[in-house]
């Protein structure tokens, strides 16, 4: 009879000699029995019948005994075994520290215990653990009374079986005193001269891209007890098997060391290389070729897309009809980045740009934009930078996109000053414009205390040769887990006055609860010279000189901006697994304007509320479905609105995308007393393949305005289809 | 890992009664944890699984830890959702944990790959493991707890009274999962009673 057991993970480790199994009362019934082990943690049992049996096998109910029952006609005999010396061994787990026992700790527990106490290492989910025991034990019921011994003392004791090396020792129980590492010795041959040289001599094959000769080198090193550079040594191997194209090999490598070393100098890198291998033989990759891509400095990647747009109004009101087509268009983008990773310099470009093609008649005429088109240059060992060309702007006083470039040079550790000089884009459809330029100087400070990063600059800009703007300010960012607080100030020095302040701070509080508030006061539009060109008859800024002086120009400038502030805070919480909601509220008001310059003043606005809330569900009807249900409710000295909406975005297959939507929107205009009901449906598709996605969308907006004795009807049809490239 | 201490708890009426009560002191020490003491979860539920013809007590709500992938979406997650069962095959008595590996998460975002799971209390682990198939092999095919999703991974370990107490008494107990050697952990999201 051959019984084959697949050894589970307590079942204790495999020993080189297993004890010979006993025949006491099986005899004559048994000729033999033998223990084989076959391959792994297998184990093989061979019994060998006096003669020729017929028998029934019946495992027991707790899996730790195998019933024979032998089928014969004369008097049936059950025979049980349990074998006297289990293979495993016992221990009690007294407690578990992450830092190391004193020797007084182990003395003290050996003293409840009543017996030998050890200490064993082991690592669990990347955390070093110490184990202080009792022990070892040759049966669960001597652990067991030692448990029950030391329970007053150590609550959370628990029975380890066969888990460390003292327990999987072979030889008896007596021989543990000393704590011994946990680690593996193999083949501890090498003398500390020896190990020096061989690690010199698998660097400089490695350095070389001698994997052959490294990769035994360094099998060799990694085979030694431990020393100062073992670490490194299994780094590089795992490295050179990637890089000899033995992915599996590896990958080994790499678990292996993030077994030893989680906490490791090179465990985050480790990790990376181990996820990028995982990424890298996904289905649908091929290895080498990605080992070889990989293995080149140059990354390009970018995408290309064309999308057809249309969209039609039909409107009536009373007696008058009109249709109108308000785009008709074919919008194409590309957009290119190539990257250069050096071993000191990184290289990176990137261009993006699109072209409207305008089918209308009377339309806005086709067009061409190039948002960003900029290379950059970055000195890792020097710490330095620079990027010229068409960059988006948005911090340290640079507001939008501008044509020009900025440097920069890390000082001290935590001190980076930079450079700016460039042209303003007022629209990414023009090209640069040599009249509006501008000159800024920027410091950042940080991290300190691990939480605080600054920023402080300066900015002159100047148009035809006049001051547009002249600021000072700061930005301060704040980030600790749970609490992320942005807060912005920009004085303009020219006109002594306060452009912009803005806070904004995001808090996890208890129970999952967030809290965004949103503190914004700023003057609108943006405080600059160029302001004062607004209402008057002129296309260029120097046209103003002709009419008007350089002081009235800035006193015009400043007429014509108002002030805006807006507060907004919101609330946020998930429900259970599936449910996500938010609370907002924000009120916005904005300032008067003066009469001046043949302009007319504008009144304030007065304070607009708005009160908002929306749920969110995830996975409703299947997995990576979201679903959204919003209400808002908007009121102001104009109009009150009252939005409702619900859209969902639903999975079909793997690669289709459905999502249906609706917004119904009820307004009032104070202006004439009007009530105005608006329907939103829409429908957008989506196919998403390796490189190419497909999109359509199609849409309606069906509006009635009642004026009391007359109506209004606004029907808005749009459609768009397209898709992207990308590679 | 605790998996190897093998607590004599099934067998018995008594082992029974106490892994159950257990199972329910544990999850409900998980709320404890949570700072939602006041909630008491839901009793016990008992039901015969009439394919298996097992009696099957599920021990209260359910215990759910989570793994945040802000990287992929700000709200959708991937859970692990887990409760205590015993199973009573005539009269054998055997006590698990069961539970699902699911995600709500669009698939498009993740890549899949083969995943091991394992609960972590301190220094000890038990490891779950997966079935596809259901938990048919040891007795239960009626689900005790609602299928989360369509494609929700089902996860189950043996466990004793020991080892329920030790997760009762050990803060911080999360599901780790591990694919591609990376670790990836869940915090424990909802407990019963939440």
């Amino acid at each position: 009879m051959q019984v084959r057991f697949s050894a589970g993970p307590d079942c204790g480790r495999a020993t080189a000699s297993e004890p010979p199994p006993l025949l006491a009362g099986a005899a004559g019934y048994v000729r033999s029995i033998d223990l084989v082990r076959p391959f792994g943690s297998d184990v093989q049992v061979l019994i060998g019948w006096s003669r020729a049996e017929t028998f029934v096998l019946t495992p027991s109910m707790d899996g730790r005994l195998l019933r024979v029952r032998l089928l014969r006609a004369e008097t049936p005999q059950v025979t049980v075994q349990e074998m006297p010396q289990g293979t495993s061994t016992y221990a009690v787990n007294l407690a578990s520290s992450t830092t190391p026992f004193t020797p007084d700790a182990l003395a003290a527990a050996a003293k409840v215990a009543g017996t030998r106490t050890y200490v064993s290492a082991t690592v669990v989910d990347e955390q070093r653990w110490y184990r202080l025991r009792a022990g070892p034990f040759v049966n669960e019921a001597a652990a067991r009374q030692a448990l029950a011994n030391s329970r007053s003392e150590f609550p959370k004791a628990w029975i380890a079986i066969s888990d460390d090396d003292t327990l999987n020792e072979i030889g008896t129980p007596s021989g543990v005193a000393t704590v011994r590492s946990t680690a593996p010795q193999v083949n501890a041959s090498m003398t500390p001269d020896e190990i020096k040289q061989t690690m010199a001599q698998a660097k400089d094959a490695f350095r070389h891209k001698n994997y052959a000769t490294a990769i035994p080198l360094l099998t060799q090193l990694t085979q030694q007890p431990e020393f100062p550079q073992r670490a490194d040594a299994q780094e590089m191997l795992a490295l050179a098997r990637e890089r000899s194209g033995q992915v599996a090999h590896a990958k080994a490598e790499y678990e292996d060391y993030l077994q030893r070393y989680p906490t490791g100098s090179g465990a985050t890198r480790v990790r990376k290389r181990l996820q990028a291998l995982a990424w890298a033989s996904r289905p649908g990759r091929s290895g080498a070729a990605d080992s070889d891509h990989d293995e080149s400095p140059w990354r390009v990647y970018g995408g290309f897309s064309q999308i057809y747009r249309q969209d039609q109004s039909h409107l009536e009101s009373g007696l008058a009809v009109s249709d109108l087509t308000t785009q008709n268009a074919l919008l194409t983008d590309v957009s290119l980045v190539a990257r250069r990773h050096g071993e000191r310099f990184d290289f990176t470009t990137r261009a993006s740009a699109g072209y409207g093609y305008d089918m209308l008649s009377d339309g806005p005429g086709s067009q061409s934009r190039v948002s960003l088109f900029f290379a950059e240059m970055t000195d890792r060992i020097a710490g330095w930078y620079a990027r010229l060309g068409r960059q988006a702007g948005g911090s340290a006083g640079l507001m939008g996109t501008f044509d020009g470039m900025q440097a920069g040079y890390q000082l001290w550790p935590r001190l980076r000053v930079n450079g700016f000089f460039g042209f303003p884009v007022d629209s990414t459809l023009e090209g640069p414009d040599s009249e509006r330029k501008f000159v800024g100087v920027s410091a950042d400070v940080g991290t300190l205390a691990n939480a605080w990063d600054f920023s402080f600059y300066a900015v002159d800009q100047q148009y035809s040769g006049v001051t547009d703007r002249q600021a000072v300010g700061t930005e301060v960012r704040y980030f600790r887990p749970g609490i992320t607080v942005v807060g912005i100030a920009d004085f303009d020095i020219h006109y002594s006055t306060l452009n912009t302040m803005m806070l904004l701070g995001t808090f996890a509080l208890p129970a999952r609860w967030t809290l965004n508030l949103n503190l914004d006061h700023r003057k609108s539009p943006g405080l600059a010279t160029r302001n004062a060109m607004i209402g008057q008859p002129v296309r260029r800024f120097d046209e103003l000189f002709g009419l008007y002086t350089p002081q009235e120009i800035e006193q015009l400038a400043l007429d014509r901006t108002s002030e805006s502030t807006m507060y907004s805070a919101g609330v946020s919480r998930p429900f259970g697994e599936r449910w996500q909601w938010s609370l907002d509220a924000s009120t916005m008001t904005l300032g008067s304007t003066r009469e001046s310059g043949g302009v007319a003043a504008t009144p304030a606005s007065g304070t607009d509320t708005a009160i908002s809330t929306q749920a969110l569900g995830y996975g409703l009807f299947g997995r990576g479905d979201v679903t959204s249900l919003g209400l808002q409710y908007q009121t102001g000295e104009s109009s009150q609105v009252l939005s409702l909406g619900i859209g969902t975005q639903l999975p079909i297959g793997e690669r289709w995308r459905v999502g249906p939507r609706l917004r119904l929107d009820q307004r009032k205009l104070e202006i004439d007393r009007s009530t105005s009901l608006t329907y939103s449906p829409a429908l957008r598709a989506e196919m998403r393949g390796k490189h190419l996605t497909f999109e359509v969308e199609g849409g309606a907006e069906f509006g009635s305005r009642d004026m009391g004795t007359l109506s209004e009807d606004t029907n808005r049809y749009y459609f768009s289809l397209g898709y992207r490239y990308d590679f | 890992m605790i998996s190897s201490d093998r607590s004599p708890a099934s067998g018995t009426r008594f082992g029974r009664s106490v892994a159950i009560a257990l199972a329910s002191g544990a999850l409900l020490a998980a709320g404890h944890l949570a700072g939602c003491a006041s909630e008491q979860p839901a009793g016990p539920r008992e039901y015969l699984d009439e394919r298996t013809a097992a009696t099957i007590t599920v021990a209260g709500e359910s215990m759910v830890f989570a793994y945040d992938r802000p990287d992929l979406g700000v709200n959708a997650r991937d859970y692990v959702t887990l409760t205590a069962v015993d199973v009573n095959t005539a009269g054998r008595h055997a006590t698990h944990l069961v539970g699902y590996a699911w995600s709500t998460l669009d698939k498009r975002a993740v890549k899949e790959s083969d995943s091991r799971y394992e609960i972590v209390a301190d220094d000890r682990t038990l490891p779950l493991q997966a079935m596809p198939a259901g938990f048919r092999s040891i007795g239960v095919d009626e689900p005790p707890i609602p299928v989360p999703s369509r494609d929700a991974l089902p996860l189950t370990a043996p466990v004793t009274r020991d080892q329920l107490q030790f997760l009762r008494d050990t803060p911080g107990v999360r599901v780790v999962r591990t694919r591609d050697g990376v670790m990836e952990r869940f915090d424990l999201w909802r407990a019963p009673g939440h």
